[in-house]
């Protein structure tokens, strides 16, 4: 009873110095805001290419190939391709020269007599090849229509057949970059705003000398349990201004279980806030250790599946840091559940045996550390 | 007036120099970026895109489905390339749901019977749409392979007629998407440098409490401004040189023609003297070395992000408004220069480098004529 009386107290103490220091709730907060800035408003791929289609004649295939250009759809539903269909050919030439399309394709005269004269037919694409991505893009979404043509071509006498793909995909539409990054961005509130208010909870101890009053007053459990119940609090609190911001600019709604959703955000907290407890130990600090904090836990961020999962990354030396980094198995199984509200369970399970071993160490220093705190 | 600008230029220099910690700060963002971003997007230029391929037709007919395979494996044609994993389905299954394949491609049994005579086959392709670009690479590159397929073994052996695409690029060589970033890892760096390092040495008057021996001294303020925007220019001459070394060394990047060597400096100089002001004015504001990281960070990072580093501006939203900042200006200038693209906007973006070495300019003359008239 005692010893729960202690606990709540030291929670209540850090909960008040953090409502009269709004500073540290903003450092905890800000950062996270930022990059959704960045990644909602700036980082938005531009996946509609504008282009231009110029027919030579009105032949009824290439007034179906220029059909299928302008209304050829990716999985998030979106076009990929913005065409003006009512452009002239002089008007397309003039956007293609001054950087207003991306590029064009030019459709030649009289497809249908010439593919039931058996021949081939080449459609040209003149393409403003800024980088390699943007020609690639542009290329495969022609050739998708070539594909959808040459696998039922319909000539006079007979029709060709090939390869037809059908996709099963893991979700009902494709998730789009902002909505995973949300996703990323609130597993990284977890993350970060548990070390930092850690963190700042802690070097404000050494900061204002209560340190030793703190040590000498209670046991090393009883510390932790209240640091722990105040990071708590007040990494929900932060969580939640996250994910009200999320939704009112981005219409975010997180998706899977919600109890699963709240272990998975406990989880993080118990294994990662600890990372927090270490810095200000060294530093002794409250800015430095906060910032000590957010670098380490952005720059995991993007290594370890913040803008794009890390498994595409295979053969590259990114993904072996990411690897290395215990937060990206966190992400990946928060980002999962958060973005198509379900996730592996064997995936989930070493995810969890992953971070819970790194919490574990971190835990046993973190003891260590304090222990030595108290013997000095 | 010289004499004191440059003693102050030499007192902000060596305290740079006792504080090697600066330089790693310094340093630090844009070798970072450069290796988070840069290799990062490096991934879309190369092979091995897993996918797992579960075979049932075991006849082979005619070879169809050895061909099939043949296309799936093939680095001909679009990005990205496949690396094929041939294997059960449970074993696929398994390596779907662990994430070490984003796609399983399921061949029928009647594959290559049903092609040879003619037949539309279908191919169930599952895939993990957790990420569009992950979903756009598999739907449009799956589509790629079957393309090759029909191009190579049906159209191309004149087995049947049919549509291809050919392309007619504006530019003769292909410019990979890592190596257009890195124009903009180097106007990170001039921002960062002029910001960062103008904001470090600037709070030093405030923190070691010499700022009212400045204030009192004549016109003590401008020439401490002044000494440590110069100084700020020298200190990342310095850093900069030592990114050029790195990009070398990581990136095979370096230039020797003399226009190149001009523009890189010119372009060089003038934003970090455009962002120097802006990081002596605020460090000798607010007087904290604490207080400058985080606002040159968001600074360098916005100007960064949305003046094209990542995409050409043009095909970006916002870019009426985005290109007038100096970041796209240089971002384009320094493409130009290097890879010989967009050079239909170097006059535009030399005129908005020179309006901002302007307001850089009026900057410091407006409160050097303050100072002397209230003297």
């Amino acid at each position: 009873m005692k010893t729960a009386t202690k606990v709540i107290a030291i929670m209540k103490k850090d909960l008040l110095s953090w409502k009269r220091q709004p500073f540290q709730f903003f450092i905890a907060v800000i950062p996270l805001m930022i990059i959704s800035l960045f990644v909602g408003v700036f980082l938005q791929q531009a996946e509609i290419l504008p282009a231009g289609v110029i027919l030579d004649d009105n032949d009824s295939m290439a007034l179906e190939i220029k059909n299928q250009l302008i209304t050829l759809e990716s999985g998030t539903g979106l076009r990929w391709f913005q065409i003006d269909g009512d452009l002239t050919p002089e008007e397309v030439l003039e956007k293609y020269e001054d950087g207003s399309i991306l590029g064009y394709i030019h459709i030649p005269s009289n497809i249908t007599g010439r593919v039931n004269n058996n021949e081939i037919i080449e459609i040209t694409t003149f393409i403003h090849n800024i980088n390699d991505d943007i020609t690639k893009n542009f290329l495969q979404r022609v050739e998708l229509v070539c594909n959808n043509l040459n696998r039922n071509l319909a000539l006079t006498t007979i029709t060709y057949r090939s390869i037809s793909l059908n996709f099963e995909a893991s979700t009902t539409t494709d998730v789009s970059f902002t909505y995973y990054c949300i996703g990323a961005i609130l597993a990284l509130t977890v993350l970060l705003s548990s070390g930092v208010n850690m963190a700042t909870s802690t070097a404000s101890e050494f900061e204002f000398n209560t340190m030793k009053e703190l040590i000498g007053g209670s046991s090393t459990a009883v510390i932790f349990a209240g640091k722990l119940l105040s990071t708590l609090s007040q990494t929900t609190i932060c969580f939640v201004a996250v994910l009200i911001v999320e939704f009112l600019v981005f219409g975010f709604v997180p998706k899977g279980s919600p109890l699963l959703l709240i272990f998975l955000f406990g989880w993080g907290v118990i294994n990662f806030s600890t990372l927090g407890f270490l810095f200000s130990a060294r530093m002794k600090q409250v800015i430095p250790s906060a910032i000590a904090v957010l670098i380490l836990n952005i720059t995991g961020w993007w290594i370890g599946g913040g803008l794009v999962p890390p498994e595409v990354w295979s053969g590259n030396f990114l993904k072996v840091i990411g690897d290395i980094w215990p937060g990206t198995y966190f992400f990946r199984s928060f980002i999962s559940i958060v973005v198509t509200g379900s996730v592996d369970l064997s995936l989930l399970i070493m995810d969890l045996m992953i971070t819970g071993i790194f919490g574990l160490a971190l835990w046993f220093v973190t003891i260590k550390v304090l222990v030595k705190e108290m013997t000095l | 007036m010289f004499t004191e600008v440059f003693a102050e230029t030499s007192k902000s220099v060596k305290f740079v120099y006792r504080n090697k910690l600066l330089v790693v700060l310094a340093l630090l963002p844009p070798i970072a970026l450069s290796i988070i971003f840069i290799q990062a997007f490096t991934f879309t230029s190369g092979a091995g895109f897993p996918l797992a391929v579960v075979n049932y037709d075991t006849s082979n007919h005619n070879n169809w489905t050895s061909n099939l395979i043949k296309s799936l494996e093939s680095e001909k044609g679009t990005i990205p390339y496949f690396k094929v994993t041939i294997t059960s389905e449970q074993d696929a299954l398994d390596l779907f749901n662990q994430r070490k394949t984003f796609a399983v491609l399921y061949i029928p049994s009647t594959f290559s019977q049903d092609i040879e005579e003619g037949e539309e086959v279908f191919l169930m392709a599952k895939i993990n749409t957790i990420h569009e670009d992950i979903s756009k690479n598999l739907r449009l590159g799956l589509e790629g392979r079957i393309y090759q397929f029909i191009i190579t073994y049906q159209l191309e052996d004149g087995v049947r007629p049919g549509i291809t695409v050919d392309s007619s690029l504006l530019y003769p060589e292909e410019l990979k998407r890592a190596d257009y970033m890195i124009s903009g890892i180097f106007v990170v760096a001039m921002m960062w440098f002029g910001f960062g390092i103008g904001g470090f040495i600037s709070t030093e008057e405030k923190q070691r409490e010499t700022w009212k021996e400045i204030i009192m001294a004549d016109q003590g303020t401008t020439h401490v401004k002044l000494g440590k925007i110069l100084a700020t220019l020298v200190i990342s001459t310095g850093m900069m040189l030592i990114i050029l070394l790195f990009e070398a060394v990581l990136y095979d990047l370096y230039f020797i023609e003399l226009g190149q060597i001009i523009v890189f400096w010119t372009s060089f100089l003038l934003m970090v003297f455009i962002f120097g002001t802006i990081g002596v004015s605020w460090g000798l504001k607010i007087g904290d070395i604490r207080a400058v990281p985080a606002p040159a960070i968001i600074i360098t990072l916005t100007f960064w992000m949305v003046g094209g580093a990542i995409n050409p501006l043009e095909f970006s939203a916002g870019s009426e408004v985005f290109k007038l900042l100096p970041s796209a200006a240089v971002i384009r200038l320094l493409t130009t220069t290097f890879f010989n693209r967009g050079a239909e906007y170097i006059f535009e973006s030399v005129f908005i480098l020179l309006i901002w070495i302007m307001i850089a300019t009026l900057s410091i003359i407006i409160p050097i004529v303050k100072e002397r008239v209230s003297h």
